[in-house]
């Protein structure tokens, strides 16, 4: 018997892919297809007339070393939002797992920041750690350490890493408590009379049994980190101090809507659709095959 | 190659006390089988002797050293899960050296230990597999090696053939006992199956809301109930239950004299009813419906005041009527009488 359900003729099929298609025709193919067809032009300062210069924006872009600082910057960046916002996670996650009494108040707790905005939790670290009026940096003072982001990039990178895995903590915790709940206790408990203690079960029965989730997690936050930790990086640092906090999303932004360069923007879009296309295949195609399913 | 004692073992949750009091010595290299209907806490008190339960009171000992406090590792004991709680990400070799491994054992012992218990198994071909690429009856066999490498001095099995179809079953009941025998280990057997309880058991332990109705070797179980509840769950097709005034026949006067004072109830088993002429018998009702197994014939019958009986006899017998009236009786010796509380009267 044939199971999937077949159409007997072809407009209703259409119809019902349509609005996919539709959406995504408009809000992704066309606007690819205009950034790349925008990556080969130079528009003049008022944006009347574009001169051809075929791939010269890339050639532009591969020599500034500003540009190959901002690669940098965003792997650094990346990595740092993917271990902090996963790390703490899934330790939270297996503290709570083993939590009888009170627990669904203490998954309540730790599933509120996710509630909050990132440009909001941006203006919030940014509160506490302010040069001049941030009860964080005005205890580091009392301890005698100089906190100002503002001026070193090394701390204002430390800043916007924390502000962007915060929130994301939550998110983590969420799917990596559902993850453990979803292993059977009995194979937890044949582990406990075979002779592992906690952590010994953790590392040889939870951890490989977790493995879909914390691959999924591991996609959607690297995902996260690229393009949805703008509007913390925009609120706290704008990016500096020179160039600090630049990733290359930033960078778009900032030589796009600010510098009014809009054919390198349109380049560097390319270049960060090249980038992600490649890191996805790699998620995929490498890490997952360790993945146990 | 170990004793358990249980000492009027006790389990709450809150405030709701599940398992009243349970006392039980098992004696090295017994297989005892704990049978009851469901949430009759069995499985709890299983888990308690593995440790994976938390005893609130009275005493568990595992030759004869408290173990109350004792991790489920430092017990000795193995247990297999009614869902084999096979590791799902190792092979069959890695899931029944995993315990192995933990102690620290020389590799080389390891490969030779899996292997033995892989031969006894008859699981040798399968050991690079992973559990999701064997068959229900593998899957077992597995969770029963991975119990075998260790050597424990105590096996715990919790439903472990509930999973399988009904001749698989069967099959593997027959290889568990042989196992438990082959290496004389105490085991503790778990099941709400009483063919299970009847065949593995040296003795049996009939549960039932929290209590031990009876402890006793499965035959003796069978044969003298000592309540109501294990006449009715031990046997099947179950224990036909009469009150005395039910017997009214013309045999019946003579019978219900030789009944112990304060009898409440009467049960026979369907295989003890016999037919008679009627003026022997002590029953009379109508066969409403039969069901002929080939080797034996269930027959159902209805009886004018509304209960219904089942009978059991050996053959196929042709002749019988439906709504035909039947006359029935039973030995005195096969009658079993119980009080008001539903305990077996002992004759004396």
């Amino acid at each position: 018997m044939e199971k999937r359900v077949t159409f007997r003729g072809w407009l209703l099929p259409v119809l019902l892919l349509a609005p996919q298609v539709a959406v995504t025709l408009v809000f992704f193919f066309w606007p690819a297809g205009q950034a790349v067809w925008q990556s080969l032009f130079i528009p003049d300062p008022f944006g009347l007339s574009a001169q051809f210069v075929g791939l010269g924006n890339f050639e532009f872009l591969l020599k500034d070393p500003y540009y190959r600082a901002s690669f940098v910057t965003t792997a650094i960046f990346s990595s740092l939002v993917t271990l902090i916002s996963m790390v703490p996670a899934l330790w939270l996650a297996v503290l709570a797992d083993r939590l009888i009494k009170g627990s669904g108040t203490y998954r309540s707790l730790l599933i509120w920041p996710y509630a909050v905005a990132p440009a909001v939790a941006g203006v919030l670290w940014l509160f506490m750690f302010n040069t001049r009026v941030g009860v964080i940096a005005w205890y580091l003072g009392l301890l005698g350490y100089d906190w100002n982001h503002v001026l070193n990039g090394t701390e204002a990178m430390g800043l916007v890493v924390v502000a962007s895995s915060w929130g994301r903590i939550s998110y983590n915790f969420l799917f990596f408590l559902a993850g453990l709940q979803a292993i059977p206790r009995s194979v937890i408990e044949a582990a406990a009379i075979d002779g592992a203690r906690f952590w010994k079960r953790f590392w040889t029965i939870v951890f490989p049994l977790l493995s879909p989730t914390t691959f999924f997690l591991l996609v959607v936050n690297v995902v996260y980190a690229f393009f949805e930790t703008f509007g913390v990086i925009h609120t706290i640092t704008g990016g500096g101090p020179q160039q600090a906090t630049t990733t290359l999303v930033y960078k778009v932004f900032a030589d796009g809507f600010v510098g009014q360069d809009l054919g390198s923007s349109a380049a560097q879009s390319v270049i960060l659709l090249v980038v992600v296309g490649i890191l996805t295949v790699i998620q995929f195609r490498w890490i997952e095959r360790r993945v146990h399913y | 190659m170990a004793t358990v004692g249980l000492t009027d073992v006790r389990k709450t949750f809150g405030r709701t006390e599940v398992i009243h009091g349970i006392d039980l010595e098992i004696a090295d290299g017994e297989f005892i089988v704990i049978v009851g209907p469901s949430g009759c806490g069995k499985s709890t008190l299983l888990r308690m002797v593995a440790g994976l339960e938390t005893v609130s009171a009275g005493e568990v000992r595992i030759g004869e050293r408290r173990v109350n406090e004792v991790e489920p590792m430092d017990r000795d004991i193995a247990m297999v899960f009614q869902n084999y709680a096979l590791y799902p990400h190792m092979s069959v070799f890695d899931n029944m050296a995993y315990g192995l491994r933990i102690a620290g054992r020389p590799k080389a012992e390891i490969a030779e230990r899996v292997r033995a218990a892989a031969r006894m198994l008859q699981l040798e071909e399968y050991l690079d597999r992973r559990p999701r690429q064997l068959s229900g009856g593998q899957r077992q066999r597995v969770a029963m090696g991975r119990a075998i490498v260790r050597k424990p001095a105590v096996f715990l099995f919790d439903e472990p053939l509930s999973n399988l179809d009904a001749k698989l079953r069967v099959q593997m009941r027959l290889e568990i006992k042989a196992l438990q025998r082959e290496l004389g280990v105490t085991a503790l057997y778990v099941t709400h199956d009483q063919v299970e309880a009847m065949t593995l058991a040296d003795r049996m332990v009939v549960m039932n809301e929290g209590r031990a109705e009876q402890v006793g070797a499965p035959l003796e179980v069978y044969a003298r109930p000592a309540t109501m509840f294990v006449a009715g769950f031990i046997g099947s097709p179950p224990m036909n239950f009469l009150a005395p005034a039910d017997l009214n026949g013309a045999a019946a006067p003579a019978l219900l004299a030789a009944l112990p004072p304060g009898t409440a109830a009467i049960g026979i088993r369907p295989e003890h009813l016999e037919l008679v002429p009627a003026d022997r018998a002590v029953l009379s009702g109508s066969a409403r419906y039969t069901e002929a197994l080939g080797a034996e014939t269930l027959i159902h019958l209805a009886r004018p005041e509304g209960q219904t009986l089942t009978m059991r006899i050996a053959g196929s017998p042709e002749g019988i009527a439906p709504d035909a009236p039947l006359h029935l009786a039973a030995a005195p010796a096969t009658i079993r009488a119980f009080d008001r509380e539903g305990r077996a009267i002992v004759p004396t």
